[in-house]
């Protein structure tokens, strides 16, 4: 399904820059929210950029457009902050990741969209060694 | 409110239904249900389908099934709730029943799954996830399953052979189900040397996509008995829960939370336990699925599902059947009718009307649905009347 620009660019603050939100209580929120649990407030915050695996998976059958990138590694993330994102784990062989494993986030492009292959970028995590 | 009873059921066989469109397969199934039945009018009917949009470009099932079945301009409604379309349909039912709304209600539900390929499909399944936050990284269903199952595999050392006996288990099952999608055993070997799907899951670990209908018939306990000559079937439990869109943003992967507090809210209803209940019919969109959902019924401690499955404490002859229908697995998994279908399985098991997988004389059975990695959960308990 294709992605109309305004819903592309919408989410550009959280996937290119990671903006997050952070309540009083110090729970993070990604993406940030109009409104938290308990009627907590919340202040602008940014994801940590390291962080581990707590669990991940070898993703063979793809779907959509992600279909022609299988095999890939995909996992839960904890950061460094605490947060918690779904990502890809890029610049390994798939069968060498791990739980625990430390990784990095970084800026890639995950994949071309539609006939005329808008570029999608965002964040993906590749470990450090 | 007023106890309410299933006096009808219907589908069909399940499976790749190339010749059939989605409002054929669903028409096909309501009259089975009204049929089965004996009744001669509906004053009311839902419709759970995960995605008519995705799947057969067709939303508006409302109408177009009220039509179709030449029952209008009787009130109709599609209920969504991703895989537990069908358990939210029955509960929409079962509320309109007991409020007094309504006498005879159809709850249903259909999908037509095989109008795309399996890349779109994959597509259209992935959207019950968080379609920002998941679905844009690459996450298919089996993926999200498969962190589920890692997670306790690492936390309880659950292994993939239990996991595996699961689908060994609930393909045995289907044999004797002639309505199943697969009715034919499977050797745990196959299960666990099938296609690797999203590791450490298989493809023998995974619901099929399937092409389906079904469809119950609910009405008061009191106009049950003088319609229908079974014994009635009411149900007396009901939950519904949910939890986060997004599994990353849950505490603990290893559990099935929506589907514990809907299982406490089910069971107080009912007032009853889970030692109380004879069997059940859970949602195994994968088998880890059933395992996890078998622990959080509260049927197993959390970490014995898996070994609980090959112990075969969950085979027909165990302590704790599930899925005699043969589950989601080998009986097929046609999104919005699956939890109406395990509304069919338990009647029939409490009518005695299951043929070669009868179980021997159960008194209540529990249905449980889940939509998406867990963000939603009904129960459904239901007992036969003597």
């Amino acid at each position: 399904m294709k992605i109309r620009s305004p819903r592309y660019w919408r989410e550009t603050p959280q996937r290119y820059r990671l903006e997050a939100a952070k309540t009083e209580s110090g729970k993070i929120y990604f993406p940030p929210r109009e409104t938290y649990p308990g009627g907590e407030s919340a202040e602008p915050h940014t994801l940590a950029d390291t962080g581990k695996v707590l669990t991940y998976t070898v993703i063979n059958v793809g779907p959509g457009e992600y279909a022609d990138e299988a095999p890939y590694a995909l996992g839960i993330i904890e950061l460094a902050d605490g947060a918690r994102i779904t990502a890809q784990i890029a610049d390994v062989d798939p069968t060498e990741v791990k739980t625990g494993m430390d990784v990095k986030v970084e800026f890639r492009k995950l994949r071309e969209e539609g006939d005329e292959g808008l570029l999608c970028y965002g964040y993906k995590v590749v470990p450090v060694w | 409110m007023r106890e309410v009873a299933v006096i009808g059921v219907g589908l069909q066989k399940w499976g790749e239904l190339w010749e059939k469109s989605l409002r054929q397969i669903y028409v096909e199934a309501a009259m089975n249900a009204i049929k089965d039945a004996g009744v001669d009018k509906i004053d009311s009917m839902y419709i759970g389908s995960m995605s008519g949009g995705l799947f057969a470009a067709q939303e508006h099932l409302a109408s177009m099934m009220a039509d179709y079945l030449g029952v209008l301009p009787v009130a109709a409604a599609r209920v969504e709730s991703a895989c537990a379309s069908g358990g939210l349909a029955m509960k929409m039912g079962w509320m309109e029943v007991a409020s007094g709304l309504s006498d005879i209600v159809l709850v249903s539900g259909v999908e037509k799954m095989t109008d795309v390929d399996g890349d779109e499909a994959t597509f259209a399944l992935s959207t019950a996830a968080d379609t920002e936050y998941e679905g844009y990284q690459g996450v298919t269903f089996p993926g999200l399953y498969a962190m589920m199952a890692r997670a306790h595999m690492e936390k309880y050392g659950t292994t993939i052979e239990q996991l595996s006996h699961v689908s060994v288990k609930n393909h045995a099952n289907a044999v004797h189900n002639p309505d199943a999608q697969y009715p034919f055993e499977v050797t745990l070997d196959a299960v666990l040397n099938s296609t690797p799907v999203a590791d450490p899951l298989r493809l023998f670990h995974c619901s099929p996509l399937t092409d389906g209908a079904a469809a119950v018939i609910l009405c008061p306990l009191d106009m049950a008995k003088s319609i229908s000559n079974r014994p009635p079937v009411v149900v007396t439990g009901m939950g519904h829960a949910t939890d986060t869109i997004a599994l990353h943003s849950r505490n603990d992967f290893t559990c099935i939370k929506s589907a514990e507090i809907a299982a406490k809210q089910a069971y107080a209803m009912a007032g009853v336990g889970p030692k109380d209940i004879d069997f059940a019919e859970v949602h195994d969109c994968f088998s880890i699925a059933e395992v996890m959902v078998t622990e959080a019924l509260g049927f197993f401690e959390a970490g014995d599902g898996g070994a609980a499955a090959e112990r075969g404490d969950t085979a027909r002859d165990g302590s704790k059947p599930i899925n005699t229908s043969g589950g989601l697995k080998a009986k097929g998994h046609p999104v919005g009718a699956t939890g109406v279908a395990q509304i069919i399985e338990v009647s029939r098991q409490l009518w005695g009307e299951a043929g070669g997988r009868q179980l021997e004389n159960p008194k209540r059975g529990l249905a449980q649905n889940m939509g998406g990695s867990g963000g939603s959960s009904l129960v459904h308990i239901l007992e036969v009347r003597s």
